[in-house]
């Protein structure tokens, strides 16, 4: 997107063709053969597999799990949690994360913005359970928070943070903020800036060049930072087992359990499936939202010519 | 390119205007120290005398790293993720720089959906992995093996070598390596001779990537223990489901150091503006 690409100029095809026949495009591409075997063996296949897990109650063919989760009201409820957390965690993490990466495009000096993106991709090279161990330190009931709180004579007894939907929340959005400000600046980037100055040339104030300006033209990674996050939010085990206590269950807590602990394995794998297509819906809108960057920026490029 | 379009930095903020300048400045370096806040807060409380976990830590004492290091349990763990981080580093980038390269230069039928396949691992959640491998390699039978472990990671991160090798094959001149094929070189030379040397850079990074994502990963390897141990993020969760104590706290911040050294070492290699574009 920012480097030039450089296209082969061997006709490739031509040379394989002439080589060996039919099967000559296959084979004049061996070096990617050994990283396929392993993906489709190792990867697509074992994934496929999950779903005729799901299907087959005592070796015959029967949709009895769906059905069963679809009439529980349990899973329902589980399932919305999910999607309630997950969306909660997006729409604090948009707020918390456009400002920043705003910032890492137009603001920061040079000089200043290795650190800073040091510092935003920094989280991501440590484990989610070392993250939420650390949210245990300092929302536990003698944590920092705490001790502040007490200390400032606000609070008699400590608060009860921990093990509570909000905790989950805080866990998540601390760990997705990474994701949302590098989508975002990525996109920011992209931006033509003399759109902006124009825009102040011709007498509008910075709020409204923002919101009439940059902003739009900055949605497509608003988008596509939701989606991601979103997505990572609603598959997200480990936080939400850790700083919701086992008490607020979400669906990838339910799968664990049902592989792990009660090894009830068709209901997990039907559970995983549920998972795995509302996660490639997501998917499909994170690409849509990014493929719609360019033709924006089509847009205001033949408006501006 | 940054800020495209900008003659100076005071044209840069044209769009906000300096008062919002300042009032973004405060915004951003409040939030990226409260990003920094937890990691700092573990590792401070790593620092305790007393085996209660808390910041700020009640004494100064390095001696649950000491027992870190003589608890069995710890060290094999840490033995273990470094051993499969190392080995599922080697393999994503043995595995993956050929077809990047391929990918990237090569016109053949079927590439698009190939090219989604080997980047897909990124797509489905972690938890889906760990599960459908779980069943699978019950169902062949290397479950609780150090193979099976590893070939989940070698799945897991082979996107990160993929696309940051290919972010560094995009640079290069394929006239370098037509003038190679023409003086006789095969195939295999043109790659290993001649390309793999030009975009060194972009392979040390991407095996890099690979090792600390093999090195954070949770939610595969908590699927598939090996038999006699667990990688060290798995191990600490099972310690968190019942209580942290400071040991457990010294353990993580050995993770964090060395997620901290790969930053740096990234950071080194290729940059870490450019590694966060990819």
């Amino acid at each position: 997107m920012t480097m030039p690409a450089v296209t082969s100029v061997i006709d490739y095809e031509a040379v394989a063709s002439s080589r060996g026949g039919r099967l000559g495009p296959l084979r004049e591409v061996w070096p990617l053969w050994p990283g396929l075997v392993l993906l489709v063996l190792a990867f697509a296949l074992p994934l496929l597999l999950i779903f005729p897990e799901s299907v087959s109650v005592k070796g015959r063919l029967s949709t009895a799990i769906y059905r069963s989760i679809a009439r529980d009201s349990y899973y329902w409820s589980v399932i919305g949690r999910s999607f309630w957390l997950s969306l909660v965690s997006t729409l604090i993490c948009l707020c918390l994360a456009y400002p920043v990466a705003y910032y890492l495009v137009r603001v920061v000096r040079p000089s200043r913005a290795r650190f800073a993106y040091m510092i935003v991709i920094a989280p991501l090279f440590t484990s989610a359970v070392i993250r939420a161990m650390a949210w245990l330190t300092i929302l536990g009931r003698r944590g920092i928070v705490n001790d502040a709180l007490a200390y400032l004579g606000l609070i008699a007894e400590p608060l009860r943070m921990l093990y509570t939907e909000e905790a989950v929340v805080v866990g998540l959005v601390y760990i997705m903020i990474p994701f949302m400000v590098l989508t975002i600046a990525a996109v920011l980037e992209n931006v033509d800036g003399t759109l902006e100055e124009a825009s102040r040339d011709l007498g509008a104030s910075p709020w409204v060049t923002f919101w009439r300006v940059t902003f739009p033209l900055s949605v497509p990674g608003v988008l596509a930072g939701c989606f991601l996050v979103f997505a990572l939010c609603l598959s997200s085990y480990v936080t939400p087992a850790l700083l919701g206590g086992g008490r607020h269950k979400v669906i990838a807590m339910l799968i664990f359990e049902q592989f792990m602990r009660t090894f009830n394995w068709p209901l997990g794998a039907a559970l995983a499936c549920v998972l795995l297509i509302a996660t490639l819906l997501i998917v499909w809108g994170y690409n849509r939202a990014l493929s719609r960057r360019f033709t924006t920026r089509h847009r205001v490029a033949g408006a501006a010519a | 390119m940054r800020g495209a379009g900008f003659s100076s930095r005071a044209a840069r903020q044209a769009g906000i205007g300096p008062a919002g300048a300042w009032m973004l400045r405060g915004f951003s370096w409040t939030l990226l120290a409260l990003l920094t806040f937890p990691l700092i807060v573990l590792i401070g409380a790593s620092f305790s005398a007393s085996d209660y976990v808390h910041f700020p830590p009640f004494g100064l004492s390095l001696k649950w790293y000491g027992a870190f290091v003589k608890d069995p349990t710890f060290l094999n763990s840490l033995i273990l993720s470094a051993e499969i981080a190392g080995s599922a580093a080697c393999f994503a980038t043995l595995l993956g720089f050929p077809a990047a390269y391929i990918l990237l230069r090569r016109r053949f039928p079927g590439r698009g959906i190939l090219e989604s396949l080997f980047l897909s691992p990124l797509l489905v959640p972690q938890i889906i992995i760990g599960v459908a491998l779980l069943q699978f390699f019950t169902f062949i039978g290397i479950a609780t093996s150090f193979a099976g472990l590893l070939i989940a990671h070698v799945v897991s991160v082979m996107p990160y070598v993929i696309r940051t090798v290919s972010a560094a094959l995009q640079n290069l001149d394929p006239r370098i390596e037509e003038a190679a094929a023409d003086l006789g070189a095969n195939r295999l030379e043109v790659m290993a001779l001649v390309v793999a040397p030009m975009v060194k850079g972009g392979l040390i990074a991407g095996a890099l990537f690979a090792f600390i994502m093999s090195w954070v990963n949770v939610e595969v390897s908590i699927f598939l223990g090996v038999t006699g141990g667990y990688t060290l993020p798995v191990v600490l969760y099972n310690f968190m489901e019942y209580s942290i104590t400071t040991v457990v706290v010294a353990a993580a911040s050995v993770a964090i150091y060395v997620g901290i050294a790969l930053v740096l070492l990234i950071d080194r290699v290729i940059g870490l503006n450019t590694a966060s574009r990819l």
